[in-house]
């Protein structure tokens, strides 16, 4: 086999890892990176994510015509940015990307809850890949948020009274609200609710409060189902290997 | 003719829907629709009155407690709660417990509050126990145990809301942080304690509204606690019976169903 290939091979082992990494990592430097590479490392990670569980055909499919639907949206209302104020076609391009990550965050979410709930037998990667499904809920629900607070700037205050989305109308702006999100998303999620940004409108809350009760859930649910089997499993091979030391033991004797 | 074959297909399917009603086959699918009504209620709530918000919930809980009581206690149980309520109000001439005044509509709601919170914590009860008590789960059984912690959420929302009614000063509500909203504005009193009974209940407590009378912080600290100990106690039992069966598929499910 090809090297190049092999060493793939490794990576698609670990992409638990490498994913979860990167996802927390976003969380340290994204705030130092410029939008469009945030996004694009979101795009990646959940393409590798998901061209694992579907084909890779299937995930184009989802992504190009979430993009494009998107691009035709804001084109047929003139140029407008969900909240109602002119943009360029760049900016407007920026917008489709978000809405794009966050069609195949949610796409990614539920199969891969399905499938995680499918398993029947469970080792160290399921338990990671839950861990790391946690950190994708809480990004796919940071971009829910995101793209509430395009079409309504007051769907969040923060601690200064100020409206979070008050100034999106840059691209610049943009960065700093995707990573206020994120910081929020995790914080709901975690249910810590430092109450330093605050949901205001209906919309919001109505979400914020879905995804305390999932957050709760998943850990209640998800992963005591995945420990569960792991724990079963791994039971189970302390348990073969003493059977096979004490085989091994019977000729010797 | 067209008419007579529309009418015929219609009673095919109003009797078809009558046999599935009395089959009971729904009581399958009761935790889920009552599931799905209740995630539209937290989306949808703000848009429709407080009244049909608060009958749908009532809805829900009457789906739940005629499975484990029969129709006849779950009427006795909430139409009671209902009409003490309505007749208490008629012989204080329309005050709450608190004395203050209130319209018609106004003790029309708290009385809907008053029977959706009996009725609940009346199905809460029985189902708890039942659950405590069941030796086997399903995948059903976990998605009734979500259900129920929303139940739980919505009896503290009532009872929030009646307290806040009675003592207009339970609660304060950070001016900056909640949109245009004034706890004088009865109309939106219940949306806005629900959100707050949720953000209790799941530990998130952002302090955009927060208890301030003696009463309500009690609630809330028991709620927190019950919010809790709900998912380690309870749901903890559930998933286990849950995982035990998926482990020992010999122990067939449909024999407590039968």
């Amino acid at each position: 086999m090809h090297p190049i290939h092999h060493h793939l091979l490794k990576a698609a082992e670990k992409r638990h890892v490498i994913g979860a990494i990167t996802l927390v990592g976003l969380l340290y430097v994204g705030p130092y990176m410029p939008e469009s590479i945030t996004l694009l490392v979101f795009f990646a990670v959940t393409c590798m994510a998901m061209t694992t569980h579907g084909s890779s055909l299937k995930v184009a499919l989802v992504a190009s015509s979430s993009f494009l639907l998107s691009l035709l949206y804001l084109g047929f209302h003139g140029w407008k940015s969900f909240a109602g104020i002119p943009i360029t076609f760049r900016e407007a391009a920026g917008e489709s990307v978000v809405m794009m990550v966050l069609t195949m965050l949610i796409f990614g979410t539920l199969t891969w809850i399905r499938r995680l709930l499918g398993t029947e037998k469970a080792e160290m990667d399921k338990v990671l890949e839950a861990c790391n499904l946690y950190a994708w809920i809480a990004a796919t629900f940071a971009f829910l948020y995101t793209i509430i607070g395009r079409f309504n700037p007051d769907a969040f205050r923060n601690a200064q009274l100020m409206p979070l989305g008050s100034t999106i109308s840059s691209v610049n702006e943009w960065r700093f609200d995707i990573h206020q999100m994120l910081y929020y998303s995790f914080v709901t999620q975690t249910t810590l609710g430092f109450g330093d940004i605050v949901p205001v409108t209906h919309m919001a809350r109505a979400l914020t409060v879905t995804q305390a009760i999932i957050g709760q859930f998943y850990v209640a649910v998800v992963l005591a189902y995945i420990l569960n089997l792991w724990m079963h499993d791994l039971k189970r091979r302390v348990e073969n290997k003493n059977e096979q030391k004490s085989d091994s033991e019977l000729p010797r004797h | 003719m067209r008419v007579g074959v529309v009418v015929q297909a219609e009673t095919g399917k109003f009797m078809r829907t009558k046999a599935f009603l009395k089959t009971k086959k729904w009581e399958e699918y009761r935790h889920l629709i009552g599931g799905i009504i209740l995630l539209t209620l937290i989306f949808l709530g703000y848009a429709i009155p407080t009244v049909i918000t608060l009958s749908m919930m009532l809805f829900v809980s009457w789906m739940a407690i005629i499975s484990f009581t029969g129709f006849r206690t779950a009427l006795i149980v909430s139409g009671g709660s209902f009409l003490i309520r309505i007749a208490l109000f008629a012989l204080e001439d329309g005050k709450m417990i608190g004395g203050v005044s209130t319209g018609w509509m106004e003790s029309l709601e708290v009385s809907l509050e008053n029977c959706v919170l009996v009725s609940m914590s009346f199905g809460v009860v029985i189902w708890i126990r039942n659950i405590l008590h069941s030796k086997q789960a399903g995948f059903d059984e976990v998605l009734g145990a979500v259900n129920l912690y929303i139940w739980i959420v919505i009896i503290y929302a009532c009872l929030y809301s009646i307290i806040s009614r009675s003592v207009p000063d339970s609660f304060h509500l950070d001016q900056q942080l909640v949109m245009g909203t004034d706890m004088g504005q009865m109309k939106r009193n219940f949306t806005e304690l629900f959100y707050f009974s949720f953000v209790t209940q799941t530990t998130l407590g952002y302090g955009d509204i927060v208890p301030v009378g003696h009463l309500a912080r009690s609630l809330a600290i028991s709620q927190a606690i019950i919010g809790q100990f709900y998912v380690a106690v309870v749901l903890t039992y559930i998933l286990n019976l849950w995982i035990r069966d998926l482990k020992n598929p010999s122990t067939p499910n449909v024999a407590s169903k039968d």
